[in-house]
């Protein structure tokens, strides 16, 4: 006596959607690309300020902080992760005097995919306008770059 | 610190078996409220609880007083008191206590009652695994230490040695007064926690020196520590593999393959091993692909692969244990399909269904993450390449398994769908699918609200990705066994639904005969011994199951009486 079983159809299914969602995401990631952001907006300094960062640029991102704060992060001996982060912008506001952009900086962690974990961190940028567009006028949040005595 | 450490020990196994027996009893006394087996059974409790404290605090005393007084332990500085009033104390309160009880417990076993009794068994159990424990972790870390790095620790092995005594004596009562078929448990314990140390040995041993010889081929060499691990894994090994042989190999594997027995080949044996393997082989399957599609975490292959070592041998380790199980189970339970064999399928389907499911969730994040707009870095490509490599492992291992259950459900659907087996499988896959998506669901929508109330809702809809993947696969998980589940019982309802015997009675008759009545029929057996005449003759087992399946009877009572045999139909009136 044989049984009308569902399960040859459905897993027949979900395999095909598996494999059209793989090629899918391979294509996005693979084609991505960032937009380059206006350097004279607070979101481009934010963005430029991050990318020299994730490339270890230490130089490009003292250049877009405001000399007091640049003189403070040279004696500081703090550190960043130079590869595998991902940062979005959550929020901006800004007014005529001070922009504050608030990122979000996630990065995946694991040797094992069965434990493959992300942290994501909160990176506040607050800003002031110069005569070269939007300088970085404070020590960005969660950062320990620009603190004395911090070991990088 | 070391008695800190034992009393911690002691402790936690107290308050299980402590916290068990209460269970027990409640269920005795609820079951059976005027019984004077309630009145039994809370003596029991007193008096096998007290005797496992005394004797712990006994070998926690002895120990402590040979590790102080040994020659050899090198000059001692300052002398301990708290620990030296403490180690008197457990003896001077312990030892009397012990006698007592000890004298008062050898009367009461000579009733076959009393040796046959649930309290008896757990003491025998707590007692034996607890002693064994302690001689095991501090024989390794003795004999290691010396082997390894010449400090000789002779307060632990003689601690070792005592408890190691101690484990012995509780072995030769077991053999000599204990219920076989309760002691099961034990043996099982004992097995268990042989073949966790002879296994971590087996993967130790050749991961070490594998570093040694990585490191030394990619001049990754700072210093060289291979000797000291070998001796540390082989230590390991002796001690892991005697244990594991004696209890498994010499009392075990040749016994009859009894429910406990099942359980452990199928969820120490075969599951462990199973999960190692799985395990494993991702890890070293993720690291190989990541370094050609995803972003490596250093740009030195070197590096990047300095975990193969520790993975590749686990994989090995982890397969044997599997093989080795599987091949115990098939010589125990044969050929022909059993509840024993469906259990082990949906387990290792199971198994597959989990590293698919956590591989369709993954690559559902990755999809996400890929359409959400990022002004530095990427990070999906490691994200994908970990679904890639969780699909690629699981879904074999759930294809093949899954399609050979649901091909005997489409030839032989009468006896695949009435399963027990099936029927708690899928219903634990749909509930516990089900389950998680819910909860994940609930998590979306907290974030979308709370993302509303405060004028962030992308950034909520953004940090809702993980578990917006885990609805979708739950949900699609849930649904598919719901589906199989329905099907399964349409099935079932089209026919006629045999009266089988589910309730039996056995009256008189050793334990023997109740095991095989249990296992062959796949029903639970009251058992009871007669006082009036008691059974002296064999009784023919096979003649026993024969007769009870041939009557169309829900319950049945089996008087065995002196050399007579008697088989009642019976029904509730």
């Amino acid at each position: 006596m044989g049984t009308s079983q569902p399960s040859n159809r459905i897993p027949a299914a979900i395999g095909v959607g598996i494999i059209v969602v793989i090629v899918l995401a391979s294509i996005l990631i693979a084609g991505r690309q960032i937009p380059t952001l206006d350097p004279s907006t607070p979101e481009g300094v934010a963005q430029s300020f991050v990318l020299a960062r994730f490339d270890g640029d230490e130089t490009a991102a003292l250049d877009l902080m405001t000399d007091e704060l640049a003189e403070q992060c040279r004696q500081g001996r703090g550190w960043w992760p130079r590869n595998g982060g991902r940062a979005t912008i959550v929020e901006t506001a800004t007014t005529e005097h001070r922009a504050v952009v608030t990122l979000a900086i996630s990065k995946v962690y694991g040797e094992s995919p069965f434990v493959l974990s992300e942290s994501t961190s909160r990176l506040t940028l607050v800003m002031v306008p110069s005569d070269t567009g939007w300088l970085i006028s404070e020590e960005p949040s969660s950062w320990y770059w620009c603190k004395e005595g911090a070991s990088r | 610190m070391i008695l800190l450490a034992l009393a911690l020990i002691i402790l936690i196994p107290i308050l299980i078996v402590g916290g068990t027996i209460v269970l027990i009893l409640k269920a005795v006394g609820k079951r059976r409220p005027e019984s004077a087996e309630t009145g039994e059974s809370v003596r029991r409790f007193f008096q096998y609880t007290f005797l496992l404290g005394a004797y712990l605090l006994v070998a926690t005393g002895i120990g402590g007083l040979v590790a102080e007084f040994l020659p050899g332990r090198g000059s001692v500085i300052i002398r301990d008191d708290t620990t030296l009033a403490l180690t008197f104390s457990f003896l001077l309160v312990g030892v009397p206590v012990l006698y007592g009880l000890a004298k008062w417990t050898q009367r009461q076993i000579e009733q076959p009652s009393e040796r046959e009794s649930l309290g008896w068994a757990l003491f025998l159990s707590s007692a034996s695994i607890i002693s064994l424990l302690v001689a095991t972790i501090l024989g390794f870390q003795g004999l290691s230490t010396a082997f390894a790095d010449g400090s000789f620790r002779v307060d632990l092995l003689a601690i070792a040695m005592v408890w190691g005594a101690g484990w012995f004596a509780i072995w030769r009562i077991s053999v000599r007064c204990g219920d076989p078929g309760k002691m099961q448990l034990e043996r099982a314990a004992g097995s268990a926690i042989g073949l966790a140390g002879m296994a971590t040995a087996l993967w130790f041993i050749p991961s070490i020196a594998l570093q040694s010889i990585y490191d030394a081929s990619f001049g990754l060499r700072v210093a060289d520590d291979l000797g000291v691990g070998l001796w540390y894994g082989l230590v390991g090994l002796v001690i892991g593999g005697t244990t594991w042989w004696w209890y498994w190999l010499s009392h075990t594997a040749g016994s009859e393959a009894t429910p406990v027995w099942r359980g452990y080949v199928m969820l120490v044996g075969v599951l462990s091993g199973l999960i190692t393997a799985i395990i494993a082989s991702s890890t070293v399957l993720y690291s190989v692909l990541q370094w050609f599609f995803g972003d490596p975490k250093n740009s030195e292959a070197s590096r990047h692969f300095e975990i193969l070592p520790w993975t590749l041998p686990a994989v090995g380790v982890g397969i044997g244990v599997w093989a080795y199980h599987r091949a115990a189970l098939s010589a125990a339970v044969g050929t022909t399909r059993s509840e024993t064999t469906r259990t082990y399928e949906y387990v290792v389907a199971v198994a597959g269904l989990i590293a698919v499911a956590g591989g369709i969730t993954t690559l559902l994040v990755a999809l996400f993450r890929s359409l959400t707009s990022t002004v530095a870095g990427g990070g999906s490509a490691n994200v994908l390449v970990a679904a890639i490599t969780l699909l690629v492992v699981g879904s074999p291992l759930w294809w093949v398994f899954w399609s050979r259950i649901q091909r005997h459900a489409s030839t032989d659907p009468e006896h695949e769908l009435s399963s027990g087996v099936r029927r708690i499988f899928l219903s634990i896959l749909f509930g516990v699918g089900g389950f998680v998506a819910l909860i994940s669901l609930i998590v979306i929508v907290f974030n979308v609200i709370e993302g509303m109330f405060i004028g962030l809702v992308d950034t909520a809809i953004r940090e809702s990705t993980v578990p917006l993947a885990l609805v979708m696969t739950m949900g699609l998980l849930a649904w598919y066994h719901w589906k199989v589940f329905v099907s399964d019982r349409t099935a079932r309802s089209g026919w006629v639904d045999p009266i089988r015997v589910r309730d039996i009675t056995l009256l008189g008759g050793d334990a023997d005969l109740r095991e095989q009545i249990a296992t062959n029929l796949g029903v639970q057996v009251r058992s009871w011994r007669r006082l009036d005449a008691p059974a002296t003759g064999a009784i023919d087992a096979t003649t026993v199951i024969e007769d009870i399946q041939a009557l169309k009877t829900e319950k049945v009572l089996v008087i065995v009486g002196d050399g007579t045999l008697e088989i009642v139909p019976f029904e509730d009136g």
